[in-house]
This record gives structure tokens, sequence and C-alpha cells, in this order.
């Protein structure tokens, strides 16, 4: 038996490896075989005698294939199988996500936490008469919530003079999911409206709300009492005409 | 002649192990997809509603509706939620459910949540009983003031052992699965919960789902 002869025995023994596993072995075997009738020629061996000797200090081929085959469970392989295919399944996830959704949801939550865009925002449904931004930041639970912008307005078609609150919300916790808000905007005589945090994603919520004001009123209250967190911020209004 | 070495299995397999890890745990903590459990997808939508940390109450599997499609009952002290999740291709997905703020006083809160899949639905009510006189829940499915001919349409009932006990809070959970096409009559009706004592009085009545008494 020559030396390829026997490293091809040992292959055919070997059960459930793959490629890469058979020809690692074939190369491991035969380096192994090699180192050793190399030191036998440097003893004076020729390369006939080197060789079966070295054959048969390795001993039965068959053997030699059964002790290989204990060295590579079957069950790591299954294991890396399903590992592999989780690994491609979420990258396939992350491929259609990006396909279908776009990156548009992420991008836009990640950007308004650092740079809020009023673009992104509705305005009142009437002639602004003016406004500011009041960079008014507080908690509800593990969410921020932002007061973005304060508007007077004229309401179409009766002209009556409102406020108009543009507000948004994301949570503590960098891309950690925001949750729906329900407030109330309250004036100085008692008017209230709804606000509504909700949407478009579920890392960045956007809303805002209106609520009818008297001509002397200076602020505006945001009640919230959201599953047992309850509080109140004051909203200054802001004064004189838009330019 | 280089050596090669021979990796184990089983060092690559556990490779391959922390590679699909790292990417699940990014993935499900900042997308919140490709969730392998229902209970996951579940937390999701309580967060969204703006809940916070909930655990488990009931889970229940309604195979008539839904084959991969667990329902969930979730609370914490100052809130019940419900909601159903389904196994799709980015993983386990949920609805946004249904909440109710349980923060008062009432005796009984209750709340609703209908959920929808091909040609059937499942109606759910639920809720937290506060009262410990309550002994029975009754559901009844009214006709609108106007169709006083039929003034009851359908009424479901549900007494003190089928309540769920968790630690110092009781809840109910009433469901139906009904095809799409309901009875035409249930169109024009409306649910009223009626909570009574062991002598058979009415304790709470609730005419309008979500809210208390």
């Amino acid at each position: 038996m020559t030396r390829d002869e026997y490293i091809q025995e040992v292959s055919a023994s070997l059960k459930r490896l793959t490629k890469r596993e058979r020809e690692a072995i074939r190369q491991e075997l035969d380096g192994h075989m090699e180192d050793h009738m190399e030191s036998l020629r440097e003893l004076g061996y020729d390369e006939q005698l080197a060789e079966e000797r070295i054959l048969a200090a390795m001993g039965d081929p068959a053997e030699v294939g059964r002790e290989l085959n204990r060295q590579y469970p079957f069950r790591w392989l299954v294991v890396r199988w399903l590992a592999k295919i989780l690994v491609f399944w979420v990258l396939l996830v992350l491929l259609a996500l990006l396909l279908f959704e776009g990156p548009v949801s992420v991008q836009v939550s990640i950007q308004e936490r650092y740079r809020p865009d009023m673009s992104h925002h509705y305005d009142p449904s009437g002639r602004t008469v003016a406004e500011t931004y009041p960079e008014i930041e507080f908690q509800v639970g593990d969410d921020v919530v932002r007061v973005l912008r304060v508007c007077t307005y004229r309401s179409i078609p009766w002209g009556h003079l409102m406020a108009f609150v543009n507000l948004d919300s994301y949570d503590q916790q960098f891309m950690g999911t925001v949750g729906r808000k329900e407030m109330i905007l309250e004036s100085q005589s008692g008017e209230q409206g709804e606000v509504w945090i909700a949407g478009p994603y579920d890392w960045w919520n956007a809303g805002d709300g209106c609520v009818a004001i008297g001509p002397e009123d200076t602020y505006v209250t945001l009640r919230y009492d959201i599953y047992g967190e309850s509080g109140s911020i004051q909203i200054p209004l802001p004064e004189g005409e838009t330019p | 002649m280089k050596k090669s070495r021979v990796c184990t299995r089983k060092r690559l397999a556990l490779r391959w192990i922390l590679l699909a890890l790292v990417f699940l745990l990014a993935v499900n903590q900042l997308l919140g997809v490709c969730l392998l459990l229902p209970i996951q997808a579940a937390h999701r939508s309580a967060d969204l509603q703006g809940i916070g940390q909930v655990s488990l109450v009931e889970r229940c599997w309604e195979p008539e509706w839904r084959v991969t499609g667990p329902l969930y009952l979730m609370r914490n002290e100052n809130a019940i939620f419900m909601t159903d999740t389904h196994l799709g291709p980015w993983g386990w997905e949920t609805e946004r459910g249904a909440a109710v703020d349980c923060t008062g006083d009432a005796p009984l809160y209750v709340g609703q949540y209908d959920a929808a899949y091909e040609d059937r639905m499942v109606n759910c009510y639920f809720g937290r009983i506060d009262d410990p006189r309550i002994e029975l829940i009754e559901l009844q499915i009214r006709a609108e003031p106007f169709d006083q001919a039929n003034p009851e349409l359908c009424s479901l009932t549900i007494g003190r052992e089928a309540f769920i006990e968790q630690e110092d809070y009781v809840f109910f959970w009433i469901m139906d699965v009904l095809p799409w096409e309901r009875n035409p009559e249930w169109n024009y009706g409306y649910p009223i919960i009626l909570a009574y004592d062991a002598q058979g009085k009415v304790v709470a009545e609730l005419n309008t789902i979500s809210k208390t008494s």
C-alpha cells in the first residue's frame, strides 16, 4: 500500500464529513506522514523503506478512520448549520426591510432624536399669529417628550385664537421602542384639547394638539396621566406676530 | 510543508452560534424584528402601547381562529393589556393590542380586543377585578336602543372558578371566535359587562368597553 492509497482508505471510512473537513484531514495526514518520512530519510532510510515504516506505524486505516469520525460528532455539524441558517435569515430580513420599508424609518428616527426637523410635523390649520421653539423636555416613563414648537393662530373660517403645539417622543435608550401617549392641552380659561403622540415609527413618535385660548393668555398647560404617571407642564405662548 | 490546523466542529459551531446571537440581539433590540418567541412580540407590543414592563397573566391558543396565533393577556400594577401574535417571514409579529389603565379605584376594569384573520375573528373581553365581592362576570351584547324588539342578542358568563388569580390580582378573560360574516343583527349591538356578587346583585356595569363603571 502506498501513502496515497493509505490516505484514500482512511478518507473512505470517514462518514458525514464536509468536503472541507475531508480535505483538511487529508492534508493533515499527508503532512504528518511527510514529516516522519523526512526524519527517516535523514537517518539514511530509502524512500520505499521509509514509507513502509510510516504506514506500519500509522496502523490500520479503517481504525484511524473510526477514531477520526469520533472527533467529528454529527450534532455539532447540525448546530452549525442551524446557526448559519439563523444568520442568513436575519440578513435576508434586513435586506427585505431595506428594500420594502427602506432605511427611512430608521434614518428619520435617529435624525429626529438629535436634530428635530419640523418638515416631519403638521402645521396649524389657520393663519399663524406667532410661533416659538421653546426647547422643553420632560420624561414620561422610559420616554423623553419634547415640546418642539408652540404657535398661536387664527382658525379657519371663524378666526378663533388658538394655541397649537408640536411634540415628539423617543425612548431614553438609543433605538428603544417608544410608547404612544395621550395628553390634554389646557388653556388658562379651562378649555381643553387632545394631544396624541403616536407613530409614525416604533422608535420615534410625533404628535400635536390645539386648544382655544384667550387674547390675554400667556401660557397653556400640557397635562398627562398615563398608567399611573401624571404631571403637567406649562408652555409659554409666543408673543407678537410672525415676521 | 505548512500544516493546516483542523478546527474542531464544536469550535466552528460555537463561533456561528455566537455570530447568530449577536445578529439576533442587534436586530431584536434595534429593529424589533426576527423575534424567535411569541412572548417577545407580546412584550414589544406592550412597549409600543407605553405601558412599560409587563408580566404574563395568561396565554391562549385558539387554532380555530389562527393556527400560529397565540393571544396574550399581560399586566403590571398600572395596566392590563392584550395582544395577538403570529408567525411571519420576519419572525413573530404582533398587532398593537388593547390596553386598560387600572390606576383608579374602580371595582372593575375592562378592555376589549378584536382580532381578525382571513374570514374569522376573535372577540376578547378581558379585565381586572379589584372588588372581592364580584363572583360572576356577564358579557351582554345588547341591541341599540331603537331595536327594542330584540333587547339582548348574546350573553356569555364567567364565574369565579374561571377567574385567573395571580399574586394579589384577579383577572378574567372571555373569548369568542366568530365567523367574519356575523349575524346581521349583531351589527347594531354594543357590549356591556355586568359584575355580580354572590347574591346576584349587580356590583358594576360598564356600558362602554374600556372604561370603568
